[in-house]
């Protein structure tokens, strides 16, 4: 009977026999031929044969005792080419029970006397079938060892407590070590436990609960301190019942990727707030376009009004209520001038002109320009400027523009006089506590110094109801329209794009209000 | 015999009637002044040789000749050239409009709207020059 034979062989299964027994020689030549198998043989004589051998699937060896010629000592000399059979015939299970020594060098044995010829074919397929699952299983050990040591992922199979059994080369590499000192360890052992235990409390899910991760991205740092990033994933361990005897996992290193990720996102982000900036800019231009179509058609009207009040100053003098009047009518018309330079101020087209200036320089030029507003408002000027301290890179009439604002509203917080002192510092960003806003823990690392400007009055200081709206566009306190609500909108805004920083707070040991504002210094 | 100073003689040119007429009632008024208003800036030429104008009030923004145009038009003529020109904008920023007469590239400004005082001011400034 011809069995098929497993698909690993694709032509039909080719055998030689070894033999000086011409008896068994015709026996079996004569069983196996047939298309599906052929038997060929060849007279013992090892130097003939050995050459020839490689072609063949098996070889059948005449192990009988008469077969004298068949000089034993040497079949450990017959080349084996693998996954070829080497295939002992014996006479009966007696025969092969007396030379049992000889079976380590064999891969199956036939006992030719109780064999029923017909079943010859039959053994002889076995035979070759399980030599070749045997070369096959060996083979793919060397594969499985070849993946594991020349992958450069991480792979390691742990037991049920989390300890390495088995890591590949890559595994080994990572920290340096041979597998033996690190066979038995845990993740403790290797890892700070900062990684340690949440990859433990993964791994006892994963027995416990029969579950996979997979893909997780995974910081892992080292007990030196030294951080990657992996991308892993572990399954359950199980053994050939299907008990789940620990977790096998395999991990990445992504740290290049996670990078990669971190300047794209910080690219993007990039991207997108230029694109607001564009979108904003676009918006204050047309707002700027307008307000200076506005600025030419009511000033012309303006103008005439202010002559035509002048004239009439000089028609009525001598008639005090009249005169009083048409005063009024000049501050009314000095105020709508004043709105609309902040509408211009506020869309102001022109570029920024960013160059190293001592600011303390601004803030006393802007002093002295609205020193009549001070003197007329019965408000006694502080200055307490350092002039030591180092420039920062600021739009010479931007910040004037600033320090206009914020002082101007000084002026209207206090109706009825009061003292303001103005000083500046050097500091250096402390920490990003609870008490520093978001904006400033942006735009100053810590450590970075800081050019700090403080403006301290001791007027009405902020209302709570007013305190998130303080630099919303015409959003202002004055209900009397003393101001169009623009001013420290445009003055954040005149910040923002100098990467400076403003907060307004009410002091802590008297009544007012603590304007601050913060530069980044040029560094020297 | 004492002689009575001659006035100044002004001519504001500028697209908004109201406004010249205003200066010219105005400055009249004071007693120093003659001013001359023109509307239509393209004749200013021909009027500044008319009227030989002692200082030339000119407005920036207008519809036919802007006051850059009429400027080099009147310093391209020989009779006309050393008349000197104060340019009147509503188009400057809120520094420039505290400091009165102020100057820009080599030229006079003054901000609209602009009162009596700092505009006698500003022509006597500039003609005593």
């Amino acid at each position: 009977m011809n069995t098929p034979l497993n698909s690993l062989s694709v032509a039909p299964p080719l055998a030689l026999l070894l033999s000086s027994d011409p008896d068994l020689e015709n026996k079996l030549v004569a069983q196996c031929d047939s298309p599906d198998f052929k038997l060929e043989r060849v007279g013992w004589q090892l130097g003939t044969v050995s050459g020839a051998c490689a072609e063949y699937d098996a070889v059948l060896l005449d192990l009988r005792p008469h077969t004298d010629s068949v000089p034993l000592s040497e079949i450990d000399d017959l080349p084996i080419h693998r996954p070829q059979a080497r295939i002992g015939l014996f006479a009966n299970f007696e025969e092969l029970q007396s030379r049992s020594g000889l079976l380590p060098q064999l891969d199956h044995y036939i006992l030719l006397e109780p064999l029923q010829t017909c079943e010859f074919t039959f053994h002889l397929s076995v035979s070759i079938n399980r030599a070749q699952r045997a070369f096959s299983n060996a083979s793919e050990q060397t594969r499985y060892r070849a993946l594991l040591d020349n992958i450069p992922d991480n792979i390691y199979f742990k037991d049920r407590e989390s300890r390495l059994i088995q890591v590949n080369k890559a595994y080994c590499n990572k920290f340096g070590k041979k597998p033996e000192d690190i066979l038995g360890k845990t993740d403790f052992d290797l890892f700070s436990k900062e990684h340690a235990a949440p990859a433990f409390e993964d791994e006892q899910n994963i027995i416990n609960k029969n579950v996979s991760i997979i893909r997780k991205l995974e910081r892992e740092t080292f007990e030196n301190g030294e951080t990657n990033w992996v991308s892993t994933t572990k399954v359950p361990l199980a053994d050939i019942q299907g008990n789940i005897i620990g977790t096998m996992g395999i991990s990445r290193d992504v740290s290049d990727l996670k990078e990669a990720e971190g300047k794209l996102k910080s690219t993007i982000s990039l991207l997108e707030e230029t694109q607001l900036q564009l979108i904003e800019a676009e918006k204050l231009k047309s707002v700027g376009r307008m307000a200076a179509g506005i600025a030419h058609e009511v000033k012309n009207p303006l103008a005439v009004v202010t002559l035509g009040v002048d004239y009439l100053r000089q028609q009525l003098k001598g008639n005090d209520e009249l005169l009083g009047m048409l005063n009024d009518m000049k501050d009314a018309i000095t105020k709508a001038n004043d709105v609309i330079f902040e509408l211009l101020d506020y869309s102001s087209p022109r570029e920024m002109q960013l160059e190293p200036q001592h600011i303390h320089t601004v803030v006393e030029q802007t002093l002295s320009f609205l020193q009549h507003n001070f003197k007329q408002a019965n408000i006694k000027c502080l200055n307490e400027l350092d002039a030591d301290l180092p420039q920062t890179r600021i739009d010479l009439k931007k910040i004037e523009q600033v320090f206009i604002n914020l002082l101007l509203n000084c002026i209207n917080a206090m109706p009825s006089g009061g003292e303001l002192v103005i000083r500046s510092k050097l500091t250096r960003m402390q920490s990003a506590g609870a008490n520093v806003s978001s904006e400033l823990t942006e735009l100053f690392r810590i450590g970075d110094p800081i050019l700090q400007i403080e403006i301290e009055d001791n007027g009405h200081g902020i209302d709570d109801k007013h305190k998130d709206k303080l630099f919303d566009p015409f959003y202002s306190t004055n209900s009397t329209g003393a101001g169009t609500g623009l001013g420290l909108s445009v003055t954040r805004r005149i910040l923002e794009i100098h990467h400076a920083h403003i907060t307004l707070e009410n002091c802590k040991n008297h009544r007012g209000c603590l304007t601050t504002l913060y530069f980044h210094p040029v560094s020297q | 015999m004492f002689r009575k100073k001659a006035p100044i003689r002004i001519l504001i040119i500028d697209d908004e009637a109201a406004l010249t007429r205003m200066v010219k009632m105005t400055m009249e008024n004071l007693g120093d002044y003659v001013v001359e208003t023109l509307n239509e800036s393209p004749q200013a030429h021909r009027i500044a040789r008319e009227f030989k104008p002692d200082i030339i009030l000119l407005d920036v923004v207008m519809p036919e000749a802007d006051g850059g145009d009429v400027a080099a038009m009147l310093r391209g003529c020989p009779t006309t050239d050393r008349i000197p020109i104060i340019f009147v904008s509503a188009m400057v920023s809120r520094s420039e409009s505290n400091r009165g007469l102020y100057q820009s590239g080599g030229e006079n400004f003054l901000a609209k709207p602009v009162d009596t005082k700092t505009l006698s001011q500003a022509i006597r400034q500039v003609l005593e020059k």
